[in-house]
């Protein structure tokens, strides 16, 4: 523990001094509805804690839950389904490319158009926002799978079923962490979008209210809870991952 | 135990034959091992065994099947270990087991626990193959080998990426093996001395394409041990292989 301590030493004091900064850079404005300060943005989420700690926070963990569900049934079906089949690869894999070229944010309205305010218009974003990352990772980890063990897996009589379930499953599972680590704070992301266009509840929501009533720690309150929820997430999944995945460096 | 009847083997987008007509025979119990210069076609063979590749005409018989769609004809021991990180020591012998299906859980690890015995690997087996020396992790993956059931064994290369030191001893420990276990081994190598050293006959790869395997018996009984390879028989056949071998380079 000592030395993972003394490993970010650094880091720790950088976002420090970066904090001390912003400290008094917002004291010198003095022009809180414009910036204010982070000692301004913690007070404020102590005196909003009610309200977002028991509506909107669990309201967008229900997304993000939702969503990042999903998404990784949606992403990891489509890297079996391409792993499988070369003509389903190439038929799908362009399409997963193309569709990060589209501009998920601008075509959110539309999803509240189609949904309304209840929660899937939210999903639809979170989903198109993170089944990407997921579906390439773990892709690539099946294209990672030696040759070798294919077909020492081969010359023992197995199957292709076999191969898959005692071979290429175990050897994905380090790139379907990753995918993992990725996937949670971009479906946080993609929630906070999503109820920033047209919720009734959650922090994107709450944050998008407070800027209407030009409360700058207000808006910033939210934000804080969302960084911290996706730092909480991924602190879970790595260590999850350590106790799992114990063979990384292995590979 | 193995018979190679005409066999013709192409690759996709190579046009001509690299294995043409090739015909030899590898009998019960036998320690045979094929040498030849690198890219000359060895591991075509052995591919064509265990049939990662398919022939052109021809075929390959083992115990007078033809092995064509036929699984677990052979145990294939490749050059890495591949013993897989995820998996205990243990657990990887057990693979071939589990693949085919026929055993219940104990008796696999009976067997697995017999087999880590055998190779001198007792109490090892719950431990992961990286805790293991490259020695020992090639052991292990011979003992997977084993455990395939098969009676005729292909070893490729399988301590060419081992120290010097432990190769030694680890064609010491092969020999002990083979006459305790009683299979047909099929060796593939580059090194003249350990095909000596390990076989009672030795098929020289000439040409390339292989058209025929030169089969060259060693003239000593065994048990063998390090003394052996001084013997001027021994080393007269060394420089015999080395000069065919060479002349074939050139």
């Amino acid at each position: 523990m000592k030395r993972i301590n003394r490993a970010n030493l650094p880091a720790a004091i950088l976002v420090f001094l970066m904090l001390m900064l912003w400290q008094g850079l917002a004291m010198g404005m003095d022009a809180a509805y414009i910036l204010p300060s982070p000692s301004q943005v913690l007070q404020r989420l102590w005196e909003l804690r009610g309200p977002l700690l028991t509506a909107h926070l669990p309201s967008t963990m229900l997304v993000v839950g939702i969503g990042l569900s999903i998404s990784i049934v949606l992403g990891l079906a489509l890297a079996i389904l391409m792993d499988y089949n070369p003509v389903a690869e190439k038929a799908l894999y362009p399409i997963v490319i193309a569709s990060q070229t589209i501009p998920t944010t601008a075509l959110a309205p539309l999803f509240v158009l189609w949904f309304g305010y209840t929660v899937w218009s939210k999903v639809l974003v979170t989903v198109l926002m993170t089944f990407f990352p997921v579906t390439i990772t773990v892709f690539d980890g099946f294209k990672s799978v030696r040759t070798e063990m294919k077909e020492l897996m081969f010359s023992f009589g197995a199957s292709p079923y076999q191969i898959f379930r005692k071979l290429k499953l175990p050897a994905v599972l380090p790139y379907f962490f990753s995918a993992l680590k990725m996937a949670i704070p971009l479906s946080i992301i993609g929630a906070a979008i999503g109820e920033w266009l047209g919720a009734q509840s959650g922090l994107g929501y709450f944050s998008r209210r407070m800027m209407t009533q030009l409360d700058g720690a207000g808006v910033f309150a939210p934000i804080l809870l969302l960084s911290v929820a996706a730092m909480l997430l991924v602190g879970i999944v790595s260590a999850i991952e350590r106790k799992v995945v114990f063979w990384r460096s292995e590979m | 135990m193995l018979r190679f009847e005409h066999a013709v083997f192409q690759y996709p987008g190579e046009d001509f034959n690299i294995v043409d007509d090739l015909s030899f025979h590898v009998e019960k119990g036998e320690f045979v091992s094929i040498i030849g210069p690198s890219g000359c076609g060895k591991s075509t063979i052995f591919r064509l065994i265990n049939q990662l590749l398919q022939l052109k005409s021809g075929e390959i018989l083992v115990n007078g099947t033809n092995i064509s769609g036929q699984k677990n004809s052979c145990g294939y021991m490749p050059q890495q270990d591949l013993l897989f990180p995820w998996r205990s020591v243990e657990e990887n012998l057990c693979l071939p087991m589990e693949l085919r299906g026929d055993l219940t859980k104990e008796e696999m690890k009976e067997r697995a626990a017999e087999a880590l015995r055998n190779v001198g690997l007792e109490n090892q087996g719950a431990k992961r193959p990286s805790e293991l020396s490259g020695g020992m992790r090639q052991r292990a993956a011979f003992a997977r080998t084993l455990l395939t059931g098969a009676e005729l064994l292909l070893l490729d290369e399988p301590f060419s990426a081992l120290d010097y030191l432990t190769r030694i001893s680890m064609r010491e420990w092969l020999l002990q093996q083979w006459q305790r276990e009683r299979k047909t081994v099929l060796f593939i190598t580059h090194d003249v001395e350990e095909a000596i050293y390990l076989s009672g006959r030795v098929l020289v790869a000439e040409h390339m394409p292989i058209t025929q395997l030169t089969s060259i018996p060693v003239p000593i009984d065994y048990p063998r041990g390090r003394e052996t390879l001084k013997l001027p028989a021994v080393l007269e056949l060394k420089e015999q292989l080395i000069e065919k071998l060479r002349r074939d380079v050139a």
